[in-house]
């Protein structure tokens, strides 16, 4: 009797364990679209033999299936997760490189190239006919476009940079999020696996968890004997450590215009400041572009706004209006009356010299000439009014000069008696008038909560001159309406190499700028597009191994069910037996 | 190699995305006429794309400089001969009152006529181009010349020199200062004053002051050639730096053309080629994802 029963026993252990192999392949054939999803084999076995009647022979017991088991290469898992690192970093680069290259983009016609030329075309418009109110209002709209655009370039870098900073805070969530979750599955992996079972959807779940946290931050990552995984970053820091996961978190520096530094809590919860520790992934590419990119182009175009600046103001400082000044205040303060010019913290720099004053009387025919010398390490601005007043007869002559409660320097004519009077700047070797914004034609703001200059940000045409065109400086020469000429040499400023330590045109600077960004932007592409390839070739070839084949599970449901189906016909052929068996009369 | 369903997916979406790429990027040529439409399409294309279009707008400013220049010049040319048909009127004066012919009623006469040439010239050399005195100098708001009672002219002009760029370093003296062309203040002849003396000769019926004037009056009309043929040279120096500037301006257009524009007969062709890559791939891939071993069962 007992070998019928055998035999049924055995068709039992087939269709447990073939229905098994049905239910794994439809669990394939359903996440057939799953992300992260490795497919699982229904590993099988045979049952233990067993020796019966007493013979010599061993009798299979059937089948047993000992583990469903996903089909994972760990190998090429961590390549992934190396890989898509460098992906999210070049992704960015590549991302924001695009975005500089919008603001740099010179290919349609409106671009800062065009407006500094018009800007100089203007300038010798003025000199064909500085007495012309068309061209100085025609100069002037031109001067404030060309400034209002490096002032819209600066805008538009710092807003990208910002932007930058609020996805950094909004990532840093996302990293937290996912370190908590990758340590609730180490400890759900863990309780499940001591039990001697797979893990397996937990560990497909945790997989893509870890390549998703990979794509946003540099990290080493390895499986403990008790199945958790621990996830450090490159200095060693812990993010995830069997069931705990480690916080970090954003701080405002305030040396880095209160953009986020990023932090790492301990165990004690102290803020460990981690910014530049960070390798890889999108944060890299979110540190690097916000502090490193954006930053050196905009300083390239600060450069090259104070460059213009400085050069345009130093000519027309020195230059004459068709009228004399009355009452004139500089643009730019000093920190202190006190301080030696050349370090009162003025936007531009000085240089021993003099300059000339010329006071014209009510006719505009020049009456008195002084020449102010100045020594920028050893007279302060208080020095400089004193010089000027002495110089003109003891505050008693046609001018006076005061300090302004602002400190800058303010020149007016001398009471009632000089009302009449008005007076010009012809010349200055000592750069005094440049640097201290008088009669100037661009103005720029000090910005007091990071203490520097800003040329690009906050250039604009001196209401000196947008007020009152006439006091365009297009003359050399005092009382000279037909006097051009230095309108004609600023315009001439465009042919002088002026920046880079007297290298490079204007024109020829920013369009190496320009330059820059088009290969940078280029490059980033190349670099994106490469990592992207070799991206998608592991990806393939995880998919080639772990990845679901639909023909390929229809066959093993096939496979099954025939195998099912024949399991059936044991059952019904030992019943077929047992039957034969028991109507034997 | 194992294939999977999402192997053939994500290798088909692939594939349509670079294509569709492909075609985006021509169809941007066909649409701007430009194959640099960003810094990074050619970094160093846009870069002599720039000093292209720098250097066009200079020879821009330069032909309207010379423009400029060329008009001042020839409204100082016009005026100089106005200027020197007076002056031999005075000089025909000069000679036929010094001869015996003439007396004191005559000369007389003619020394109202000077008079008038003298109030004339005056109003020649105050002559105005575009509300500007030309021959005052700087001082292009006041009219550079007057006289007093005693027909004593007298400039109120200064010295100054106005200067055209009409190339990049090279500027071009644009202007002649009345006290220089008109009373020899660099030396030469003070015309004012010369005819001021034929006046006052005629007006005292002295023959030898009259006789005197005449040939000062030659020297004078000198003067004013010399002036003008100056005049004359810079026109065509002014001349020769447009055609100069007018073929410069033609390469460099040529130079920035091949630089930016896009070939339109290639960039058509290449549409049309792409189109059809585009098209082929859409075909295949409606056909491969038809295909599954579900299909047979």
């Amino acid at each position: 009797m007992l070998g019928y029963y055998g035999a049924l026993d055995i068709a039992k252990t087939a269709i447990i364990n073939q229905r098994k192999g049905i239910e794994v392949a439809s669990h394939n054939i359903a996440n057939v679209n799953t992300p992260g999803f490795h497919r699982q084999v229904t590993v099988m076995e045979t049952a233990g033999a067993v020796n019966k009647f007493n013979t010599r022979m061993m009798f299979g017991t059937g089948v047993k299936a000992t583990e469903i088991r996903r089909v994972y290469d760990r190998f090429v898992n961590y390549q992934i997760n190396d890989a898509s690192e460098l992906l999210g970093r070049w992704d960015i680069k590549k991302n924001t490189f695009e975005q500089i290259e919008m603001i740099f983009n010179e290919s349609p016609e409106f671009g800062l190239n065009h407006l500094m030329n018009e800007f100089w075309n203007g300038l010798y418009d003025l000199s064909n006919n500085p007495e012309g109110s068309a061209e100085r209002t025609n100069l002037i709209s031109r001067a404030e476009t060309m400034a209002g655009t490096f002032n819209q370039m600066d805008f538009d870098l710092r807003r990208l940079q910002k932007n930058l900073n609020t996805t950094i805070g909004g990532s840093l969530e996302e990293i937290n999020e996912i370190t908590s979750q990758i340590a609730k599955y180490n400890s759900e992996i863990a309780k499940v696996e001591t039990r001697g079972v797979n893990a397996n959807d937990l560990r497909d779940s945790r997989d893509l968890l870890l390549q998703q946290l990979s794509s946003l931050i540099g990290f080493n990552s390895y499986e403990g004997g008790d199945g958790k995984v621990t996830v450090m970053l490159g200095t060693g820091k812990p993010l995830v450590e069997g069931n705990l996961a480690w916080e970090l978190r954003g701080t405002n520096n305030p040396g880095n215009s209160n953009y986020f530094d990023i932090n790492w809590i301990d165990s004690e919860g102290n803020l460990l400041n981690i910014t530049d520790e960070i390798s890889g992934g999108k944060m890299k590419g979110w540190i690097e572009t916000r502090d490193t990119f954006i930053p050196d182009y905009l300083n390239k175009l600060d450069d090259l706004a104070k460059e213009l600046i400085e050069e345009v103001n130093r000519l027309h400082s020195r230059g004459v209006g068709l009228k004399g000044f009355q009452d004139i205040t500089g643009t730019f303060n000093v920190d202190n009356p006190a301080n030696n010019l050349d370090s009162a913290n003025l936007p531009f720099d000085l240089q021993n010299g003099s300059f000339t004053i010329d006071v014209l009387d009510a006719n505009g025919a020049v009456v008195n000439t002084y020449a102010i010398a100045v020594d920028p390490a050893n007279d302060n601005l208080n020095d400089l009014v004193n010089n000027i007043n002495i110089m003109v007869g003891g505050g008693g002559g046609e001018i006076v000069a005061e300090v302004t409660p602002d400190g800058e320097l303010r020149i007016h004519t001398n009471g009632p008696a000089f009302q009449d009077h008005s007076f010009a700047f012809t010349s200055d070797t000592s750069d005094t008038l440049m640097a201290l914004g008088m009669n100037t034609f661009f103005d720029v703001d000090y910005n007091s909560t990071s203490g520097i200059w800003e040329y690009a940000r906050t250039m604009e045409v001196n209401s000196l001159i947008s007020d009152d065109i006439s006091m365009i400086a297009a003359a050399s020469v005092s009382n000279s309406p037909g006097d051009g000429s230095n309108a004609s040499a600023m315009a001439g400023l465009r042919d002088e190499s002026l920046m880079n330590g007297n290298q490079y045109t204007f024109a020829d600077y920013y369009g190496s700028l320009v330059g820059k960004v088009g290969v940078e932007t280029w490059k980033s592409g190349e670099d994106y597009s490469h990592q992207q390839a070799v991206v998608d070739q592991l990806e393939g070839y995880r998919e080639s191994i772990s990845g679901v084949s639909l023909d390929e599970e229809m066959i093993n449901l096939i496979k099954f069910q025939k195998a099912y189906e024949a399991a059936a016909r044991i059952i019904s052929v030992v019943d077929e037996m047992l039957d034969t068996l028991i109507n034997l009369n | 190699m194992r294939v999977t369903n999402q192997m053939i997916m994500s290798n088909m979406i692939k594939n349509i995305s670079r294509n569709a790429e492909r075609l985006q990027k021509i169809i941007e040529y066909t649409e701007s006429y430009k194959k640099i439409n960003r810094p990074s399409d050619d970094p160093m294309g846009m870069i002599k794309v720039m000093d292209y279009r720098t250097t066009l707008s200079k020879i821009e400013q330069y032909s309207e400089n010379i423009e400029q220049a060329d008009f001042w010049l020839r409204f100082n040319e016009s005026t100089l001969t106005g200027f020197y048909e007076v002056v031999a009127e005075a000089k025909r004066i000069a000679i036929s009152q010094s001869s015996e012919m003439a007396d004191a009623e005559t000369r007389s006469i003619n020394a109202d006529e000077v008079e008038s040439i003298i109030d004339q010239l005056i109003s020649l050399a105050n002559s105005k181009l575009g509300g500007r005195y030309i021959f005052g100098g700087y001082k292009t708001d006041t009219p550079p010349f007057s006289r007093d009672g005693n027909y004593q002219a007298s400039y109120h002009g200064d010295d100054g020199k106005m200067n055209a760029t009409v190339g990049e370093g090279v500027s071009l003296e644009t202007n002649i200062t009345g006290d220089e062309i008109f009373m020899g203040s660099a030396g030469g002849v003070n015309i004012f004053d010369v005819l001021q003396d034929l006046r006052d000769g005629l007006d005292s019926d002295d023959t030898n002051v009259i006789s005197n004037q005449v040939s000062l009056l030659g020297d004078a009309m000198q003067q004013i050639l010399v002036g003008n043929s100056e005049i004359g040279s810079k026109v065509n120096r002014l001349e020769i730096a447009e055609n100069h500037l007018n073929n410069f301006e033609m390469d460099i257009t040529n130079l920035l053309s091949e630089t930016e524009d896009a070939d339109i007969a290639k960039t058509i062709i290449e549409l049309k080629a792409q189109q059809t890559v585009y098209e082929t791939v859409l075909q295949t891939t409606a056909m491969i994802s038809q295909l599954s071993l579900i299909n047979f069962m």
